[in-house]
């Protein structure tokens, strides 16, 4: 039987997941947009969970505008990922050191 | 009924619909040809008469709109007209800067309006989805404005590390909305802090209030959650810096204040020791590598650090006292903020750039009105008496030691006798040393107008600060 403390334990695992796959990267800028969308997708599965055990829509609603704004939130990060790429000719993010006190 | 509510709902919201609609119009006129020289005056004129209009509209009374979703009362209202006043007097500052940088376009002024609405809409926000839209229309065209400058190397780099380090802040604070949302059963903030009334805190209540103040830390910079603001300082266009030093800061205050008013979740021992211990980290973190910086913008950007742990001690320390104290501290340090960024651009708009503190030099041969309008605002920043900086770090001491924090009390103030030395170093190269870049020209009488607003505020709040303080105690009430 699956209840509601196991899909919240899942949902709490990804966003440790994501959470990890941010700061361990060092590779590739692209792999922070997807755990970027990772985070915000395991925030909507709490939501979920929670609205569907407690018979009340308005959580459900939450995620259809968090799902629209992660859209526009990594439309934005590609836009600047190409203008970075296009100055520095790479995606590397050890390269990401000009700033410096 | 319904009609008559919606009505009512979309009166009381006139300015933000009025800037909201300028901003496209901004947006369009800044591909029309003839047109566009007119963008700044247009923006600068749509801010004044939405400030009119924030005037026009004030009532005493609490008001609810949209089905409770937006909240309207005096500290919304008060904190609104301080954002639009702020903004003015960076846009108004700035226009020489942006022209030789050759930044001036309809895309940039309407970003940053939409930034301000964004502001405007946390401020106001009593409803989780209306919140959470705030934070995101105020970050995403933050984002795009940092990363405008396409031809610089570090503008890029600002922009995606503010961009990752900020969504992250935005999914912790999501994180923690959740949990709340499975308690409570509520998206309503009003609901969200009054549930502990009738209700036992459980740890997952907890747990939410500590995700959520992580974000707030972030979007604060205070100490471990910092690493994105100097960077951003040194990276982003100077203007947009004066942007993201100041206005976010009054909107997270205010949610802040929303979040804890009338909750008691402040006398849990482990959330209110947790915003005790940031603050005093951040306090030292700040001073120590302000110490240590050459370039300016960066050791702006470390005493905006350990300011921010200034306004965490002062959130802490409204157990007793309501949120004036913390409220008093944060105004003053964006005024200040917003002073010694706007002289900073200000001095930077004639093709050579301000980087180093070394490049002060002999300012006050060049012009004795910015160096003395630059060393007040140094000054109130560092908490010397005469300026409203004083007055405020008084405050926040006065009320820890009523709360038998002596010792903390005391480690704070050392800290921020050591953080004395690197203000003082400015002041020294800019009075006592010679060799200022001849390429600079300093003169403009509008300018300097603009310019001396603030320091002379600073200065004559100090005068009577009993004034401005019962003000905002009244409000906050």
């Amino acid at each position: 039987m699956i209840t509601m403390t196991h899909y919240l334990v899942f949902s709490a695992l990804l966003f440790c997941i994501s959470v990890a796959g941010i700061f361990i990267n060092r590779k590739n800028i692209l792999l922070l947009l997807m755990s970027i969308e990772l985070m915000l997708l395991s925030v909507n599965t709490n939501f979920i969970i929670f609205s569907h055990y407690s018979n009340d829509i308005t959580g459900q609603v939450f995620v259809f505008f968090i799902l629209a704004v992660a859209a526009a939130e990594s439309a934005i990060g590609l836009a600047i990922i190409v203008s970075l790429f296009r100055a520095r000719n790479s995606l590397e993010i050890n390269l990401i050191n000009k700033l410096k006190g | 009924m319904t009609f008559n509510n919606a009505f009512l709902s979309l009166s009381n919201f006139i300015p933000e619909i009025f800037l909201f609609s300028m901003a496209m119009v901004v947006l369009l006129i800044g591909i029309t040809n003839p047109l566009k020289k007119y963008v700044v005056s247009l923006t600068i004129g749509s801010t004044l008469i939405a400030l009119f209009l924030c005037f026009w509209g004030y009532t005493e009374e609490t008001v609810f709109m949209f089905n409770t979703s937006l909240i309207k009362d005096n500290a919304t209202e008060f904190f609104k007209i301080l954002c639009y006043g702020i903004f003015l007097i960076q846009i108004i500052v700035s226009q020489k800067y942006l022209k030789n940088k050759n930044l001036i376009s309809g895309e940039f002024y309407s970003l940053l309006i939409f930034a301000l609405i964004g502001c405007l809409i946390i401020i106001s926000s009593n409803n989780l989805i209306v919140l959470f839209l705030g934070i995101e229309l105020s970050s995403l065209s933050l984002y795009s404005l940092i990363a405008l400058n396409r031809t610089s190397l570090i503008s890029g780099e600002a922009a995606i590390k503010y961009f990752v380090l900020s969504i992250i802040a935005s999914a912790l604070i999501l994180f923690g909305f959740s949990y709340l949302y499975g308690i409570t059963n509520s998206l309503v903030i009003n609901e969200i802090s009054t549930y502990l009334l009738s209700n036992e805190i459980s740890n997952l209540y907890l747990f939410s209030y500590i995700l959520i103040f992580i974000g707030v830390a972030f979007k604060f910079a205070v100490a471990p959650f910092h690493m994105w603001l100097p960077d951003v300082y040194e990276g982003a266009p100077l203007p947009i810096t004066n942007f993201i030093a100041s206005i976010p800061k009054i909107a997270f205050f205010v949610f802040a204040y929303r979040f804890l008013n009338d909750n008691q979740i402040l006398f849990e021992d482990n959330f209110s020791k947790f915003i005790l211990y940031l603050g005093i980290f951040s306090i030292f973190i700040g001073n120590m590598y302000a110490l240590a910086q050459k370039k300016i913008m960066r050791m702006l950007a470390y005493s905006g650090v350990a300011n921010s742990g200034f306004i965490f001690l002062a959130i802490f320390t409204s157990i007793d006292f309501n949120f004036s104290v913390a409220a008093f501290y944060v105004i003053t340090y964006t005024i200040t903020t917003v002073s010694a960024i706007s002289i900073i651009t200000f001095i930077s708009s004639n093709k050579f750039d301000l980087v180093y503190i070394k490049d002060f030099k002999g300012l006050s041969s060049k012009s004795g009105l910015v160096s003395i309008l630059f060393m007040i605002t140094l000054l109130s920043t560092a908490g010397i008496p005469l300026t409203i900086g004083f007055y405020a770090k008084y405050l926040v001491l006065d009320a820890l030691v009523n709360q038998n924090m002596i010792i903390i009390a005391v480690i704070v103030v050392l800290f921020t006798v050591i953080g004395l030395y690197y203000y003082l170093r400015v002041i020294w190269f800019m009075f006592f040393e010679t060799g200022f870049n001849s390429l600079i020209k300093v003169n403009g009488i509008y300018y300097l107008a603009v310019l001396s607003i603030i320091p002379f505020s600073i200065i004559a709040i100090f005068l009577f600060p009993e004034f401005a303080f019962n003000y905002l105690f009244s409000i906050l009430a």
